[in-house]
């Protein structure tokens, strides 16, 4: 690409800008410059949990602030609220991988694998309540047209001597359906 | 400090690579080790950095933004993001203008 059309193109980003921004330049700092992918952190579960899930998804980088903002406000309840139900949940905390930044994880552990229905059905019945509400948030966060991964890990101990099947999508996640990526 | 009658191009040897689809560029300054981001308006800068004087990339910036003519708060972000680019060794003035091949008309003739 010659140079007039990349100063065009930079116009065009300068010009697309919803607000007029200063110029600002920033030192990259060094545990950024790499482009490999930290592991994310264990869920922060015990050791008591027999069905960890885990939500992978991407957060789109314009609603960043307004989802860490959500989670910094919500966690605290969002958590309390499911270990209150006392039936075997836990919101395990959602963690975002560095240095991409976009891909987040959330993470659930449930004590058995009923405990996984039993936190469907309750949520089903409580559509009102503020659990119900911030779960929706959660979800419609979610940039899932192309994004959402579930991942289901069992305690391994816990599969000797049986097979275990797996279902194809979390059932908790069914609930909501059609609503991810819809702002609440 | 900055001069609008100073002749301002990107230092030698700099590595400018662009991330348009994240909206800001990088840059690495080899001399001194340092990798930095740029924002849209400060890599326009960068970019309107191509021998051309302080008052012309002023002129160039403003018409970017759709101004007659470079106001003063044009002016005052200009003289700072300058300065600071050339803090930062990514830019430095030269002894006189130099034109580059490809430079539109329009823009040579402010």
């Amino acid at each position: 690409m010659n140079r007039s059309s990349d100063l065009n193109r930079i116009k065009r980003l300068v010009k697309n800008g919803a607000t007029h921004e200063q110029p600002k330049v920033d030192l990259l700092l060094g545990e950024l410059r790499s482009d490999y992918g930290l592991p994310s952190p264990p869920p922060t579960t015990g050791i008591g949990d027999a069905v960890v899930i885990v939500w992978e998804y991407d957060i789109c980088l314009g609603d960043f602030d307004a989802f860490h903002g959500f989670l910094l406000k919500t966690e605290p309840t969002l958590a309390a609220d499911v270990q209150d139900l006392d039936i075997g949940a836990s919101y395990g905390g959602t963690f975002a991988q560095l240095p991409q930044g976009n891909p987040h994880r959330t993470y659930w552990a449930y004590s058995s694998v009923k405990a996984v229905d039993k936190f469907k059905d309750a949520l089903a019945k409580q559509k009102k309540s503020e659990l119900y509400k911030n779960f929706s948030r959660l979800v419609a966060f979610i940039d899932c047209c192309c994004t959402l991964r579930m991942h289901r890990y069992y305690r391994a101990s816990l599969l000797a001597n049986h097979i275990a099947t797996q279902r194809a999508a979390d059932p908790i996640l069914d609930l909501f359906a059609g609503k991810a990526n819809k702002k609440i | 400090m900055y001069s609008p009658s100073g002749f301002y191009r990107k230092t030698s040897a700099l590595k400018v690579r662009p991330v348009p689809e994240m909206g800001f560029c990088l840059v690495f300054t080899p001399a001194k080790p340092r990798l930095f981001t740029l924002n849209p308006t400060a890599w326009l800068v960068l970019e309107l950095c191509d021998g051309r004087s302080g008052r012309a990339v002023e002129r160039s910036y403003a018409d970017t933004l759709d101004l007659e003519r470079p106001d003063a708060a044009v002016r005052a972000e200009v003289r700072g993001i300058l300065e600071d680019l050339e803090r930062k060794e990514i830019v430095e003035r030269c002894g006189k203008p130099l034109v580059q091949r490809g430079t539109p008309r329009t823009e040579m003739k402010k």
